[in-house]
């Protein structure tokens, strides 16, 4: 049944996720194996998406997907979550208020084993640190879509460093804009051009591949 | 030389580069709003206060570049008519944001599914208003009358030897619910209902088509945008992207091109995996406008004997480079993508585009 599962949730199937984590919950299966299925399915999406089987259009329905299935498990799915991969403050810069990249971003680090702290849109860095001193993540993910807000950008790394909180977490970012220029631009230490990519560089940066 | 003179010349030099032949030189088009009013140290929320405003900034900065720039791309600004397009709300400088905050659509589920059914049994045009003015809060009366004056928009540029290289917009349909819908919910409902957004989305394209005909008859324009920009290859499998994107992008260029005028095909994203489609439009007619995602050298690779291509030098370039080193991509790319080059920014000039890159770009045609 969890192949069954995992293989569903990678081909979309969300009739067949959703009754087989119905069906599995209800046999008082521990919510940390569905979940672990389904994260196997989430994996394998991700896989498709790096060989271009599948795009933007597939990730986002398989997120939701797996968030359905998730809802299933109501409270016995936040107690799974002792399993995290990891934990990610992700955030839009301040003067910007765009969200949809980085809600995309948030999900599908979310349906791929990482804790995700969504600082929102227009974020003040006090906001990020703030973040940074009570969740401790491993990686601190900044969002833009205007290029107006790469000062934004730079200017929260400089108040991360400054508040001596640099060296606790790697920094990406990420946008319609940004590049290897706006990286350097920035001082971040990586840049992600999908949320598939995203996926993969949180998962090296904390030691899984 | 007299300003009427040099417009013709310059429309000459733009009619060449589309049919696929060898103009004088490449021509430089603008496509900007909100550089132009940092350029001309004008607040954003002063510019944006009415399209009259915008239209008088953009003339006065575009003048300021000189008689090497060819046109612009749009006589107004884009911030104010974006709901138009996308059917979502915009936060506006002076508004929602600080003075000089540029624009941002405020993107959220705002169009419900049930709002399909509505589309499909009453029409887009009903719906359109009632949902922009009562949903969006949209003063939907005002843009019209505004946009009433369009033509006097244009003859500010026309009367100062510049063209307004693309008089008429359009997107397509898309866009309305990729926008109202949000982009996650509108592809959640490609696989949960295609049949129905397709009929919705048909019944948006016979109305915006009808429309896009009576304004290319009105304004006689020599291009006309055409955004299809949140329909990118990298978005969609291909399976979705035939049906939902590139079925309404081929259908309207085929209509802007059988107006008479050519279709300048907007394209922001990576489009890269289908730019063997563009082959099915007819070969001289349109121009491939692209943001430098989609790679330039690829595009001629594919596409260099069939339409023109406009682009690329990147809003990250404009803001954060030097001007030699945006002197030195324009120059390379004036070179290497030929005489069916429109050289231009990659999607429009941010506003902190530093002037002096502006005026490298346009010294890769004219000389420094």
């Amino acid at each position: 049944m969890y192949d069954e599962i995992a293989t569903a949730l990678s081909e979309l199937d969300e009739d067949a996720v959703l009754n087989g984590v119905k069906d599995l919950f209800k046999k008082g299966v521990p919510p940390i194996d569905i979940l672990a299925a389904l994260q196997k399915g989430m994996e394998t999406v991700g896989k498709k998406f790096e060989t271009k089987e599948y795009f933007l259009s597939e990730l986002i329905m398989s997120a939701d997907i797996f968030k359905s299935a998730t809802d299933i498990l109501g409270d016995a799915f936040t107690s799974a979550e002792s399993g995290k991969l990891g934990t990610v403050v992700i955030g839009t810069v301040k003067d910007d208020v765009h969200d949809i990249g980085k809600n995309i971003v948030a999900t599908v680090l979310g349906s791929n084993g990482f804790k995700v702290i969504d600082l929102g849109v227009d974020t003040p860095h006090e906001k990020f640190i703030e973040a940074i001193k009570e969740y401790h993540p491993q990686i601190v993910g900044l969002s833009c879509l205007l290029t107006s807000a790469f000062d934004s950008m730079r200017d929260t790394v400089a108040a991360i460093e400054a508040a001596g909180l640099r060296n606790s977490c790697k920094i990406l970012i990420g946008g319609g804009p940004t590049d290897e220029k706006v990286r350097e631009y920035a001082k971040a230490d990586g840049v992600c051009m999908s949320a598939q990519e995203a996926v993969e560089a949180c998962k090296k940066i904390v030691g899984v591949n | 030389m007299t300003n009427a003179e040099l417009l013709a010349e310059k429309k000459a030099r733009l009619a060449k580069v589309i049919a696929l032949e060898k103009p004088d030189r490449t021509p430089v088009i603008l496509m900007e709003d909100s550089f132009c009013a940092v350029h001309m140290g004008v607040k954003l929320s002063d510019f944006c206060s009415s399209l009259k405003r915008e239209n008088e900034v953009m003339v006065s900065s575009v003048k300021a570049m000189g008689p090497g720039v060819d046109g612009i791309t749009a006589p107004y600004g884009a911030g104010n008519l974006f709901p138009l397009i996308f059917a979502t709300k915009v936060k506006l400088p002076g508004k929602e944001l600080p003075d000089n905050t540029l624009w941002q659509l405020d993107e959220r589920e705002i169009m419900t599914v049930d709002d399909y059914d509505t589309i499909i049994d009453k029409g887009w045009g009903a719906f359109q208003r009632q949902y922009l003015i009562e949903k969006i809060n949209y003063p939907f009366d005002s843009m019209m009358e505004q946009l009433g004056h369009g033509q006097e928009f244009i003859n500010n540029f026309e009367e100062a030897g510049y063209l307004v290289y693309s008089p008429v917009v359009a997107a397509t349909v898309n866009e309305q619910f990729g926008g109202g819908r949000s982009l996650p919910k509108f592809m959640r409902d490609l696989f949960k209902i295609p049949d129905k957004v397709e009929a919705a989305l048909d019944v948006i394209q016979a109305e915006t088509v009808a429309v896009l005909r009576q304004q290319i008859r009105a304004f006689k324009p020599q291009v006309v945008f055409l955004s299809p920009a949140r329909g990118a290859s990298a978005f969609f499998s291909p399976k979705l992207w035939e049906r939902f994107v590139w079925k309404y992008l081929k259908a309207t260029a085929e209509v802007i091109i059988e107006e008479g005028a050519a279709a300048d095909l907007h394209i922001d994203g990576d489009w890269t995996r289908d730019l063997e489609y563009f082959k099915e439009l007819p070969k001289g007619k349109c121009i491939f406008e692209t943001d430098g995602t989609t790679d330039i050298y690829k595009i001629k690779e594919v596409l260099g004997d069939h339409m023109a291509i406009k682009g690329d030098v990147s809003p990250v370039l404009t803001s954060l480079g030097t001007p030699d080193e945006v002197y030195a991509y324009a120059s390379k790319i004036v070179r290497d993508i030929g005489p069916n080059l429109i050289l231009s920014s990659g999607c429009s000039l941010p506003p902190n585009a530093k002037v002096e890159n502006v005026k490298a770009m346009i010294s890769a045609v004219t000389g420094r």
